[in-house]
C-alpha cells in the first residue's frame, strides 16, 4: 500500500475551519486547535475539495486533473501529497479509519 | 508636581494614572524618580488608595553590587523577566517592566506591537518589531502636529477594532535620536542611555495633549509597516491582504489568546482598511507618505 487510497477527511468537526481569502492567497483558523496557517491558492483549493467531500490522494489528483485540466504528472502527485501530509501533520487533515 | 515632593511619593509608592492603566510603582532610586518627573511629567498621580493595574518596584540589587556597578531589578509581583542593568539604566528597566506587564497582561485588548498616530481623527497603525522605525515616524509625525495615540502596542478592541491611546515617553534607539533630535529639536528628550543591550536608548517626553486626549479611542483609516531605505525612493505599495494578515498577526502579543475573536478582528481589520507597505530613504518623506495616507 502507497497511501494513496487513504481517505482524507477534516480532522475537526463541521465548522471548525474559519475562512478569508483574498487575492494573494488565504488563511484559515482552526479552531480545534487554536492555530492559524496562510496557504496558497493551489493549497487552499486542495482543501476545500476534501472539506466538500473527503477522498482519497489518488481520487483528489483525479479531481484536480479533470477540474483545472492538468496532466497527471509524478510533479502534480508530489505536490498533492506534500499538502496533505502537511494537512495531517497540522491536525487539519486525517486519514478515515 | 514639584520634584521632591515627587521623590518623596516615589519611594513610598505612588500610584501613576498611564492611560488606559493605573501603575503602582515605588522606588528609592534617584535616577528612576528624576527620569519619572521629566518623561511623565504631564501625567497624573492618582490617590494612593486607587486600585492598580499592575505593580512595579524598581530598586537596587542587594550583594557586592551595592558597593561597585550598582545594577536597578525591576520587581513586579513575580520574579522579574529581565536581568538587572546598570542602576543608571533604572529608567529603561522601568519602561521594559511596565511593557511586559502590557502585553502580558491586558486581556481586554488585541495588542499589536505597532504605533498609533492620528490626524484630524484619522489614525494609522504603524506595525513593527524594535528597530524597524515605528517609534522613529511616531516621533516624527506628532512634532508635526500628529495625535500620539502611542508609540509601542496598539490596544485594539477585537469587536469594534477601536484602538484605546497608550501614550508613553517614545523610545528611540541609537541613530534615531539623532534623527529626531535633528528633526524636531523643540521635542524633549531624556538623557541618552549607553551601552543597553539594544545600544544607546533615549525617550521623547509625551506632551500635554496627548495624555489629555487619551481617554478618546480612535478607528484606525489605514495600517502603513515602515521600511527605512536609504537607497529607495519614497513609495506607497499596497500589500497583498493575506500577506498583510499573516504580518500583523506576527506583530500581536496576545494573537493566540484571543482565539477566532482575533481571528476575526485582523480580518476585519485589513478588509476595511488600506495595508500599505512605506518605503521612505528620509524623515521628511516618510512623513509626507503619511500626509498623504491620511489625505
Amino acid at each position: 500500500m502507497d497511501g494513496t487510497s487513504d481517505i482524507f477527511r477534516l480532522a475537526a468537526p463541521s465548522g471548525s475551519l474559519h475562512w478569508r481569502e483574498w487575492d494573494d492567497g488565504c488563511v484559515i483558523f482552526n479552531r480545534t486547535t487554536g492555530e492559524t496557517h496562510y496557504l496558497d491558492d493551489f493549497t487552499a483549493y486542495l482543501l476545500r475539495l476534501v472539506e466538500a467531500a473527503p477522498r482519497s490522494q489518488d481520487a483528489l489528483t483525479g479531481t484536480v486533473c479533470a477540474e483545472l485540466g492538468r496532466e497527471r504528472s509524478a510533479t502534480l502527485e508530489a505536490q498533492i501529497a506534500r499538502a496533505l501530509r502537511n494537512f495531517e501533520t497540522l491536525a487539519v487533515l486525517e486519514r478515515a479509519r | 508636581m514639584d520634584p521632591v515632593a515627587l521623590s518623596r511619593r516615589l519611594a513610598a509608592g505612588a500610584v501613576l494614572s498611564v492611560p488606559p492603566f493605573a501603575v503602582r510603582l515605588q522606588t528609592p532610586l534617584h535616577v528612576l524618580q528624576r527620569s519619572l518627573h521629566m518623561l511623565y511629567g504631564e501625567f497624573d498621580l492618582l490617590d494612593d488608595g486607587e486600585a492598580p493595574d499592575f505593580v512595579i518596584r524598581v530598586s537596587g540589587t542587594g550583594g557586592l553590587h551595592r558597593f561597585m556597578r550598582r545594577q536597578a531589578m525591576a520587581f513586579i509581583d513575580t520574579p522579574p523577566p529581565y536581568t538587572p542593568l546598570p542602576e543608571r539604566m533604572a529608567p529603561i528597566m522601568f519602561e521594559q517592566a511596565l511593557n511586559w506587564c502590557v502585553a502580558t497582561r491586558t486581556l481586554t485588548h488585541l495588542i499589536l506591537h505597532a504605533a498609533v498616530v492620528a490626524k484630524n481623527g484619522r489614525a494609522v497603525i504603524v506595525p513593527g518589531q524594535s528597530g524597524q522605525g515605528k517609534s522613529t515616524l511616531c516621533a516624527a509625525l506628532v512634532a508635526r502636529g500628529w495625535r500620539h495615540v502611542s508609540d509601542e502596542f496598539a490596544l485594539m478592541d477585537p469587536s469594534t477594532l477601536a484602538i484605546t491611546a497608550h501614550p508613553r515617553p517614545i523610545s528611540l534607539k541609537n541613530r534615531s535620536l539623532e534623527v529626531v533630535a535633528a528633526w524636531a529639536p523643540e521635542m524633549a528628550q531624556s538623557p541618552a542611555y549607553e551601552g543597553t543591550p539594544k545600544g544607546t536608548i533615549g525617550y521623547v517626553r509625551p506632551s500635554r495633549a496627548a495624555v489629555e486626549s487619551a481617554p478618546e479611542p480612535v478607528t484606525p483609516v489605514a495600517v502603513v509597516f515602515p521600511r527605512f531605505d536609504p537607497a529607495q525612493a519614497p513609495a506607497l505599495d499596497a500589500m497583498g491582504k493575506a500577506a498583510a494578515f499573516i504580518a500583523l498577526t506576527a506583530c500581536s502579543v496576545n494573537y493566540r489568546e484571543f482565539g477566532q475573536a482575533g481571528f476575526d478582528a485582523i480580518g476585519r481589520l485589513v478588509d476595511g482598511n488600506p495595508v500599505l507597505g512605506a518605503t521612505y530613504p528620509d524623515t521628511g518623506s516618510a512623513v509626507a507618505l503619511l500626509e498623504q495616507v491620511v489625505g
